[in-house]
Parts: structure tokens; C-alpha cells; sequence
């Protein structure tokens, strides 16, 4: 099955990238506390993971998906923060050895919308391994190469970042 | 932070650049004071040094993971092509993801970020 281990920590990236994203926005309250409350169902998601209780980390996800958000939230932190809820809803969904229920929060991930970003890389990874899981190998490998794809794409705009940031030859500091 | 106080102690080294010679009288309360700052300096001087030498390119915490993933993610589609019927989709998959890692690898060397070997699986199909 491939990379649990990576899948999980992109999670935590695509996380840390949209809430790190939002900072850097003036926030109404209610987007703050929503994320704010978002943030800290994933941590209690993790503290019940480490003790083994799946059940109850899924229960606090499941708060984030299934509450309501704020009405003025940017779609864009909004499909972020529900989309990775999801991918980590249907990595537990792969560990309870249930792909098709993986299939099922994949597909509503993907529903709140499309982008180039590690989120949607995320969601089609889980995917993919849920299709491994199904023995579909070739559904499986489709959306690895899309999920690399998008890794692609996200590397060459660090990549021309990075160039544009570098003084050019010459320059003084 | 580090970089501006090695600085001003660098600035303060300057105006204590004649070091005491072994025929130089007994110091005076001033030049122990200096001798310690200098001493200060060099051993401020030397962990500067070590800390730039283990530093890391900045970007590399982002174009690191992001080579990774793309390779790992090749490495696991050329395994399951090997697996398909020659001539389907993944073969093609494999085979630019295999492209795609590589590139990645080399732009990341051409950065400076510190490479992680991978191991792309064995195919029969690119």
C-alpha cells in the first residue's frame, strides 16, 4: 500500500498551508474560531489516534465536515480545511480495511471543488490506495500519476519562486 | 539575531585588533575585559560557523518533500504497470513519472537541497 506515512504528512502540510494561508488574510471572528476549532479537532484526532481510538478520532472530524461554517469563510479556506478532514476520514476508512467508504469521502472531498494543490494531490492519493486496496490497479496508478502531477506542478512554481526571489547576478544586496 | 551580535562583535574586534604580544606588559582591567570579548568573538565565530555549514537552502523544506512525493508516487505507479497488460495507461504513467522524478531530483541537486535516495522499482514498461 503505498506511503500511509506520506500521505499522512502531507495531510499536515496541506493543513499547516491553509491555516498558515488564512493568517496572512484580516479574518472575521467566525472564520478564526471555525479554523481555530477545525485545528484543534485535528489534534484531538491525533491524541486519539495515539491512543488507539480510532472511533473517537473519527468522531472529531466527522465535527468538522458535518458543522456548519461560516457563511463569509473564503471558499478557499474552506475547501481546504474540509477537504484534507476528508482525506484523513477516508485514510481511517482504509485502515479499518473499508475502501469503499474511503471512496465515499474521497468523492465528497473532490466535490467541494477542484485545484491544482496538495490537498486535491492528497485526496487522489487516498484514492489511489483505495482502488489498490480494490485491486484495481489500474484506477490506482491513474491517480497516483494525477496526484504526481499536481507535486509536479507545485515543484516548478517553488522552483520559479525560489528564482525569483535570488538577486539577479550582480545585484547589490 | 546570532549574525547581527557576531557583527557587532566583529566591529568591536576591529578596534581590538592588536592582540598583546608575549613581551607586552601585564594587562590592565580593560584589555582583560577585551581579550574575554575577543575570545567571545572566536568561539561565537566558530559556532557561526558550524550552524552555516549544517544550515540548509530555505527552499529546500519545500522542494524536498515535493520531490519526494513525486518520486514515490512514480516508483509505486511503475509498480503496479508491471502488473497491467503491456500496452495500458500506466505503462505511460510509469513511464512519465519516472521523467518527472528525474527532473525533480536534478533540479533539487541543481538547489542544493540534500538528496534522499530513491529507488525507482524496476519496470519492464519505460
Amino acid at each position: 500500500m503505498i506511503a500511509r506515512g506520506p500521505t499522512r504528512w502531507l495531510g499536515v502540510v496541506a493543513l499547516l498551508g491553509a491555516l498558515a494561508g488564512g493568517c496572512a488574510r484580516a479574518r472575521h471572528d467566525g472564520d478564526a474560531r471555525w479554523i481555530a476549532d477545525a485545528e484543534r479537532r485535528h489534534a484531538l484526532a491525533d491524541q486519539q489516534l495515539q491512543a488507539g481510538n480510532v472511533a473517537a478520532a473519527r468522531e472529531a472530524l466527522l465535527g468538522i465536515v458535518d458543522g456548519r461554517t461560516p457563511a463569509d469563510l473564503p471558499a478557499g479556506d474552506r475547501r481546504g480545511v474540509l477537504q484534507d478532514t476528508y482525506f484523513r476520514l477516508a485514510e481511517l476508512d482504509l485502515k479499518a480495511g473499508d475502501p469503499r467508504a474511503a471512496l465515499t469521502d474521497v468523492q465528497r472531498g473532490l466535490g467541494l471543488g477542484g485545484a491544482d494543490d496538495l490537498f486535491v494531490a492528497n485526496l487522489l492519493v487516498v484514492r489511489g490506495a483505495a482502488h489498490e486496496a480494490m485491486d484495481d490497479g489500474a484506477a490506482a496508478a491513474a491517480d497516483y500519476h494525477a496526484a504526481l502531477v499536481i507535486n509536479d506542478k507545485l515543484l516548478a512554481e517553488t522552483l520559479q519562486e525560489s528564482r525569483d526571489a535570488r538577486p539577479a547576478p550582480g545585484a547589490t544586496p | 539575531m546570532k549574525r547581527l551580535a557576531i557583527a557587532l562583535l566583529l566591529v568591536g574586534a576591529c578596534a581590538v585588533a592588536e592582540r598583546p604580544g608575549p613581551t607586552t606588559p601585564a594587562a590592565t582591567a580593560d584589555e582583560q575585559e577585551l581579550a574575554r570579548a575577543y575570545d567571545d568573538l572566536r568561539r561565537a565565530d566558530g559556532e557561526f560557523r558550524t550552524v552555516q555549514a549544517q544550515a540548509t537552502p530555505p527552499d529546500c523544506a519545500r522542494i524536498a518533500p515535493l520531490r519526494d512525493n513525486i518520486c514515490a508516487l512514480a516508483a509505486r505507479i511503475c509498480q503496479l504497470a508491471d502488473r497491467q497488460p503491456p500496452g495500458t495507461p500506466a505503462a505511460d504513467h510509469c513511464t512519465d513519472g519516472k521523467a518527472r522524478c528525474q527532473a525533480a531530483v536534478e533540479a533539487s541537486e541543481a538547489r542544493g537541497c540534500p538528496t534522499k535516495k530513491v529507488l525507482l522499482a524496476p519496470s519492464h514498461s519505460g
